[in-house]
């Protein structure tokens, strides 16, 4: 004889977007690095910072501070959106500031700029699900190894390099036909 | 309303245990009958949503937060409370994503107050109040655990990055011990009025025990318990040290402490400021542990009053009175990293006194 029972899983009320913004790769823009209390979050992305300007002169980086481990309060998002023609956020690397970096990127893309989070790797599924869950699920990430924290120079230098170039494609990436 | 159908009850129950709806526990099947009789003993309809639970940001509508209470194993009685407690970490100062996620291993701790304590069950005071035995305790909390899981899609290592997590993720629920307190019951102490129920949530670490033998001359024993709550929460591994004075923190005093503190003078408002002010860390001890932090300065050796402090204001002392008579206090220290400060969060307990199943 079968049994009913009702789902306990709640549904998700927020509805599925498509993210579609990009910016030009020719244009002289200016990139907004967000910074969480991390530690060593500052020290990788002053490394991103490097790599950026050193790869695109005409580009500037400049630099915003959470004032917490997790997300970025509405002031400094606005700050970011009206100074900044992109946004890389960083870092995910602990599971608050995963949800932080991921929040902070979707509050500036639903404000219309383009924002990319980085996450390390061990972060990976805690932030394809919050992108989900947020409405944003192609909201662009850079995978990151883990740790960041406490490695070598060399080491953050490679994974400022990887996070520079592959943030660059998917800031730039033409997304229009993708309506 | 989601109905899913299976051949026998005990293949629905697998079903959820391998879909991840379930603790690990034993659970009850939300038939549709069980998840109707639970709900009716609030006047709320079965869809009306009263809070979004993240990081999944799921609907807690009436029918998914009764439907945890089935599985948890609750009586329609107990469900007034868990209502109150789901709107509570719904709200937003309480950061429950950010609570939820974090690798630090705290987790949701129900307080409860006023009248529900005893109507709603008999919610436990005494003796043991973080154990088992219990009913209303073990299964209100625990309905709240599974309404995290199957709402707020809290799943340990992909959504929920606890290093640990802890017991308490299973269960923490108790009420306070109003009669057996000599100072005004928590609620009140918040502005709500004796005879108003409600409940208290905090996100909290695991307990640690304080112990304090009462001297037979009983001199300094107030002085002394303080010092002890106080060195507790500003040990070397505590993120209220870590973190500068960020973040709540319970204390649970048993009833033979309160009594000392209540002896020798203390009310609430000076033991929340005795403990808020010895809760320290010398400078130079600080600087042997955590070296390298921004507020950890390597003291001046002209320097002679520089200390760390574990909490920057007396409200971040989450004072109640519970537990069994004896030797033993215990504080339950928070994450101190949420946006809105780890604060406990309160909201009152809807008994509906005229619904017909009260």
């Amino acid at each position: 004889m079968s049994v009913s029972y009702i789902d306990p899983v709640a549904e998700c009320l927020v509805q599925a977007k498509k993210y579609n913004l990009s910016i030009s790769a020719t244009a002289p823009i200016t990139i907004g690095l967000v910074i969480n209390k991390i530690p060593d979050c500052d020290i990788f992305m002053n490394l991103v910072q490097n790599v950026l300007t050193d790869c695109n002169p005409i580009l500037t980086a400049r630099k915003y501070y959470t004032e917490t481990v997790t997300y970025a309060d509405d002031k400094l998002i606005q700050r970011i959106f009206t100074e900044c023609d992109a946004a890389i956020c960083a870092i995910g690397h602990c599971g608050s500031c995963t949800a932080g970096t991921v929040k902070d990127a979707i509050a500036l893309i639903e404000k219309g700029i383009p924002a990319v989070s980085l996450i390390t790797d061990l972060f990976w599924s805690q932030s394809e699900m919050l992108t989900h869950s947020l409405g944003w699920p192609s909201a662009p990430r850079v995978r990151l190894p883990y740790p960041i924290w406490g490695t070598e120079p060399e080491t953050m230098k490679n994974a400022a390099r990887t996070a520079v170039m592959e943030a660059m494609v998917l800031l730039t990436q033409d997304r229009s036909s993708e309506n | 309303m989601t109905i899913l159908q299976s051949n026998t009850e005990e293949i629905a129950i697998e079903e959820l245990h391998q879909r991840g709806c379930t603790d690990g526990l034993p659970i009850v099947l939300p038939t549709l009958e069980k998840v109707k009789t639970m709900a009716q003993r609030v006047d709320i309809d079965l869809d009306m949503v009263i809070g979004i639970m993240g990081p999944r940001e799921g609907a807690a509508s009436i029918e998914k937060v009764a439907a945890a209470a089935v599985m948890a194993g609750c009586l329609p009685d107990h469900f007034p409370v868990l209502v109150a407690a789901v709107k509570a970490v719904c709200d937003k100062a309480f950061d429950l994503t950010e609570v939820n996620q974090t690798t630090h291993s705290l987790a949701p701790v129900i307080l409860v107050n006023g009248p529900a304590s005893v109507e709603c069950g008999n919610i436990n005071h005494s003796f043991g109040i973080l154990g088992p035995g219990n009913r209303a305790s073990a299964c209100i909390g625990r309905a709240l655990s599974l309404a995290l899981i199957n709402i707020g899609g809290r799943h340990p290592g992909t959504t929920d990055m606890a290093i640990y997590s802890s017991p308490t993720k299973f269960t923490a629920c108790f009420a306070e011990d109003e009669s057996g307190s000599p100072f005004d019951p928590y609620h009140v102490s918040k502005g709500y009025a004796h005879e108003d129920s409600t409940v208290t949530v905090i996100g909290a670490e695991s307990p640690h025990s304080i112990i304090l033998e009462p001297t037979s001359h009983g001199k300094g024993d107030a002085e002394r318990l303080i010092l002890c709550i106080a060195g507790a929460i500003a040990n070397p591994g505590s993120n209220h040290i870590y973190r500068g004075g960020g973040g709540g923190v319970l204390v649970v005093l048993n009833p033979e402490h309160a009594e000392i503190l209540s002896s020798a003078g203390f009310d609430r408002r000076r033991i929340q400021h005795a403990i808020c002010e010895k809760s320290v860390m010398e400078q130079d001890l600080a600087f042997k542990y955590y070296a390298g932090l921004n507020h950890v300065q390597e003291k001046d050796s002209a320097d002679n009053a520089s200390q760390l402090h574990a909490l920057n204001n007396p409200n971040q002392v989450m004072l109640v009175v519970a537990g069994g008579r004896g030797s033993y206090s215990m504080i339950m220290p928070t994450w101190a990293y949420a946006p809105h400060g780890n604060l406990p969060v309160t909201r009152k307990i809807d008994l509906f006194p005229s619904c017909p199943a009260y």
